[in-house]
């Protein structure tokens, strides 16, 4: 906690000092701290709550269950979809470019060593529909997601109609990235 | 899909898109009943699944909290809202960048899409590290912090010294 407090007002300011004096309140300043300004109805209430976990962990209560009882639906799949294309796009960019800055040689050799191993085009082709799908769903899924976050479409009949579409957009988009491109 | 394997290997018992079928009502009535919980009793109940009982055994504790606006800022100055709208702008940006890399490719356009895909990543996946690993690991920022600056160190050295993203997504492709 800091206060701050008066200053010793020299000889020079003493009728400026008086003036202050009688416009100013001392001010308090106390440091922002989390258990300062928590309350002790806070402090208890977080205090009740450990106990009532510590009390859950000895009885070895079972959790009730979530995940395993929930019927996948579109919405929540869809989501899950979109979540899980973020994270894999969003892990792989940073890795590889770590990765090849590591590396010797440079990106044209790579490419040159991939051509030498003469895979089936069928591989290569599944490996591209791999890189095009998680771009294709996640940007058209997030056009879905920025209109929800401008509260359009966010009843269920058009939740569950965008959802079909998105899905049948993505996987149109990326055969046609693959494909013709 | 992979997603949808994922989750029956999660469930364990039962079949989980059968909603309410003829499949799953012809089932013994045990069978059906197994897919509920029991009700838990004051003895000690240990429950079927293994991964709730793994931590269990250690003790392990995950934090509770943060639940009220200060604490959740932490250190931070900026207010949640205003760094939600900054993702949102980012997002609506790359909502433009994305089909005009298609057409514009250069240094310029490899810069712009470097920044927007590393800073959406970044902040996407800090938001998934706080929803569900920050009560059990509270370091896991300090790590995709450093995995994202590699990236970033990377593509900046990749876009200078080397083809460019542009030029190289254009190679895998030619393949």
């Amino acid at each position: 906690m800091i206060r701050a407090s008066f200053g010793k007002g020299s000889a020079l300011l003493t009728s400026n000092a008086a003036l202050l004096s009688s416009r100013l309140q001392p001010v308090v300043v106390t440091q922002l701290s989390h258990t300062s300004t928590r309350s002790q109805t806070e402090d208890i209430a977080y205090k009740e709550m450990e106990e009532f976990w510590d009390k859950n962990r000895r009885l070895n209560r079972p959790l009730s269950p979530h995940l395993r009882i929930y019927n996948p639906e579109l919405t929540s799949m869809l989501s899950l979809c979109h979540r899980a294309t973020g994270i894999a796009m969003a892990v792989t960019v940073p890795f590889v470019a770590a990765t090849l800055l590591g590396l010797p040689g440079d990106f044209s050799s790579y490419i040159e060593y991939i051509k030498d191993l003469h895979l089936n085009p069928a591989i290569l082709t599944a490996a591209k529909y791999v890189l095009a799908f998680p771009i294709c769903y996640h940007y058209i899924n997030g056009i879905r997601h920025l209109a929800w976050d401008w509260a359009i479409g966010f009843d269920l009949k058009t939740t569950y109609q965008s959802g079909y579409f998105v899905m049948a957009l993505a996987l149109l988009v990326t055969a046609g990235f693959v494909h013709l491109l | 899909m992979a997603t949808i394997g994922l989750l029956r290997a999660c469930r364990g018992k039962g079949c989980l898109f059968v909603k309410n079928s003829m499949f799953q009502q012809t089932l013994p009535t045990s069978l059906q009943n197994s897919l509920v919980t029991k009700h838990f009793s004051l003895t000690s109940v240990a429950s079927s699944n293994a991964v709730v009982e793994f931590f269990r055994a250690r003790n392990f504790r995950a934090k509770r909290g943060p639940f009220r606006p200060e604490e959740k800022r932490g250190d931070h100055k900026m207010m949640a809202s205003t760094h939600w709208k900054i993702e949102r702008v980012l997002a609506v940006s790359m909502l433009g960048v994305m089909p005009a890399c298609l057409f514009v490719q250069g240094p310029i356009m490899d810069t712009l899409l470097s920044i927007t895909v590393l800073l959406h990543g970044f902040w996407g996946v800090d938001g998934v590290l706080t929803d569900y690993l920050e009560k059990f690991v509270p370091w896991i920022h300090y790590p995709w912090y450093l995995l994202t600056i590699a990236g970033l160190a990377g593509l900046i050295y990749f876009n200078y010294n080397d083809v460019g993203v542009c030029e190289a997504i254009k190679m895998v492709w030619k393949l």
